[in-house]
């Protein structure tokens, strides 16, 4: 059942309970005052009877007509009570003496044995659609009882009463009607935001995952939709990441079989050739080279991916590491390809500690300063440089060749990324170094920032956390 | 003689096809960015293209486009085996799609096969004293006709297409029965024996032990 509905129909009922009590208590209470105020007439109706003829039986005495004689008594002095109004029966003994009533007898026959010498006994009933009060009072002649009982006709406010049920009846009808539709615009206004919250929300679950709700109230509903909106862009957000993170691993099983073919092309195809063709020495000795040449290629590749992930699950081992002492390893391992190109090193260095593991970051600085010499035209300089800044260990490395410019910028640490495709390759690079180095880095929560000027260089910055308690002593053994 | 222009940055391989399209009896010549490419295709004039999608500067998809009027068939060569880079490469008007790594003897079958379409290679083959017209399929020796079988005419095509090159007992198979080499070389070595008695070529068709034969020429 809807929400809307179910609070009509909670509503109607407590609304028809609420007014058919009020109702049924007011009419109840009116009925009964007017009652009470008819049957204290009719005790003073009969009062006056009985005072009446309490006078006659004075003259009465005992004797075998004396009913005769009170029943004449009574005829005379009727005349004193207005005999249209009051309809009296007067019953000696259990017999009915007298009566001016010109219709049938209703008064209960048990009536007259209830009633007690100077009490009125008092009893409503109900004849041909009418209703009456009969009251009782006794007086005792020679021994015997003599009941005088009034009949009043009381019809009027019984009729009154249904008169006020009908009405109130109607009343009630034409309440609930007015409240009935009343209240479903309420409700229906009430429950219309949800209605746009669902619809919403099942847009978005058939995946429009830019599907929100514009509900500006300020009560519950209205925070409800807040809500609902937050965790809708929550959710589309983490989609986005997540489409994001499949683009980009997509990306990089296609970069990498790509990255693998190339080398295995040629390969199978030098091997190929060497087993079918008869070649010429220095042919053999070409294709032999470009196989061994290829299969490094792809051994260093396989290196590099084996420390990309590696790195990647975190199998870090973090260890105190002085400065002085790493980039003394590195500049060793990068010398003889330098030289080979002329670049001359510049470097300075810091005493500081830093923590880390020293053959990850060893490794990522080579391949650092090995983009540089790649970069770098012969006779040129690389700088690489270490210092503490404000709390941080600063490692600077420099190369003013050719640059990269703002496009490649943002790429450049994707995997199997390359500026320059065939000038990387002839290189022996598989576009790996530079993503190895920036998850190398932010595993060791360093800052890496590249800046470049084409044409002109490239600095790049890593930024380390210096190991605090130890630092202090790095500085005692200087 | 036929000439085909190589488009592959990459030098290793680029060195590879040049040598085995040499060897196989082309013209080659090489390119190893479309820029350049584009401009040797200004200065001469050539039958057929291999063309590398990934290149530097201009890659091969616009290259294509720069090709097209020329109406030089075109064979991409590339490592993208993604198939929409297959649908994409084909419906933008190549006549082929080779995925690296390929066999050698894949790469000059179908080079064959795009040269063909275009009537580029002469429809009659020469190995020597033997005459071969492939669309008759009829071999005349010394302009006195041989009778062979048709397996043996394909076989005897092969051999002089691939001369100098050694077919392996599997690939041969595969070609010419167009079933899975199962082991038995039966068939393939009888065939051989009777091409070698029809058409007098003993010395020139060589055993190549436990691997495959080859036909050499002087």
């Amino acid at each position: 059942m809807k929400f809307r509905t179910k609070v009509l129909i909670i509503n109607i009922i407590l609304l028809s309970t609420a007014i058919s009590t009020v109702g049924y208590f007011m009419i109840k209470k009116n009925f009964d005052l007017a009652l009470d105020s008819q049957i204290k007439s009719a005790i003073e109706e009969n009062n006056l009877v009985q005072s009446t003829m309490e006078y006659d039986l004075l003259d009465i005495s005992y004797s075998t007509n004396m009913i005769t004689q009170m029943v004449e008594a009574f005829n005379s002095s009727l005349t004193g009570i207005p005999q249209n109004q009051t309809i009296i029966y007067i019953v000696y003994d259990g017999e009915l003496i007298f009566s001016n009533a010109n219709n049938e007898i209703a008064y209960p026959d048990t009536l007259w044995q209830q009633t007690v010498v100077g009490k009125k006994v008092y009893s409503i009933e109900s004849l041909n659609d009418k209703y009456y009060i009969y009251t009782s009072s006794r007086n005792d002649v020679f021994d015997k009882p003599l009941n005088i009982i009034t009949q009043k006709d009381i019809t009027s406010i019984y009729k009154l009463m249904e008169q006020q049920k009908d009405y109130f009846r109607m009343l009630l009808i034409i309440v609930l009607m007015v409240c009935g539709v009343s209240m479903t615009a309420i409700s229906f206004m009430l429950t219309k935001p949800l209605e746009t919250l669902k619809n919403t929300s099942e847009q978005f679950g058939k995946g429009d995952y830019d599907a929100r709700v514009t509900i500006t109230t300020s009560d519950e509903i209205g925070v409800l939709a807040k809500t609902y909106n937050d965790m809708a862009t929550a959710v589309s957000n983490h989609m986005d990441e997540l489409k994001d993170m499949v683009a980009r691993r997509e990306q990089f099983v296609a970069d990498f079989t790509h990255e693998m073919k190339t080398p295995m092309t040629s390969i199978i195809g030098y091997a190929d050739t060497i087993r079918s063709m008869e070649l010429p020495r220095e042919t053999q000795i070409m294709a032999a080279s470009y196989i061994f040449s290829e299969g490094k290629r792809l051994e260093a590749m396989s290196m590099k991916l084996f420390d990309l992930i590696y790195t990647g699950q975190n199998k870090v081992n973090f260890s105190k590491i002085n400065t002085v002492k790493l980039m003394s390893d590195v500049i060793e391992s990068v010398t003889p390809a330098l030289n080979k190109k002329n670049i001359s090193l510049v470097d300075s260095c810091e005493n500081a500690i830093i923590s880390g593991d020293k053959e990850l970051l060893k490794s990522a600085f080579i391949n650092i300063i090995d983009n540089a010499r790649k970069a770098s035209s012969d006779n040129s300089q690389i700088i690489f440089t270490g210092a503490i800044e404000k709390e941080k260990f600063v490692i600077t490395i420099q190369d003013f060749g050719i640059g990269i410019s703002e496009e490649h910028l943002n790429r450049i640490c994707d995997e199997f990324y390359m500026v320059d495709k065939s000038r990387s390759r002839k290189e022996g690079g598989a576009g790996l170094g530079l993503s190895l180095a920036s998850l190398i880095f932010k595993t060791h929560d360093a800052d890496f920032k590249i800046s470049s000027i084409l044409s002109e260089g490239t600095t790049m910055k890593i930024s380390f956390d210096l190991y605090i308690e130890e630092e202090k002593e790095g500085n005692h053994e200087k | 003689m036929i000439k085909i222009l190589t488009v592959e940055d990459d030098k290793p391989i680029s060195d590879l096809i040049k040598l085995n399209l040499t060897a196989a009896g082309y013209d080659c010549t090489c390119a190893y960015d479309g820029m350049s490419a584009a401009d040797m295709l200004e200065e001469n004039s050539f039958d057929l293209i291999l063309l590398d999608i990934m290149l530097p500067k201009v890659d091969g998809y616009e290259l294509l486009e720069y090709i097209k009027p020329l109406k030089i068939p075109v064979i991409f060569l590339t490592a993208k085996s993604d198939i929409n880079d297959r649908v994409k490469g084909l419906t933008l008007g190549a006549e082929d799609y080779i995925i690296k790594p390929f066999e050698i003897v894949e790469l000059l079958a179908r080079i064959n096969v795009v040269l063909r379409r275009y009537n580029k290679n002469s429809s009659s083959l020469t190995f020597e004293d033997l005459t071969i017209d492939t669309d008759n399929k009829t071999v005349a020796k010394n302009g006195q006709n041989i009778e062979l079988t048709p397996k043996e005419f394909e076989l005897l095509v092969m051999l002089v297409r691939n001369i100098n090159i050694t077919l392996f007992r599997e690939k041969i198979y595969e070609s010419i029965w167009e079933s899975d080499y199962l082991g038995d070389t039966r068939t393939l070595d009888l065939h051989i024996q009777r091409l070698r008695k029809k058409t007098g070529l003993d010395k020139k068709l060589k055993t190549i032990y436990k691997v495959g034969y080859r036909l050499e020429s002087e």
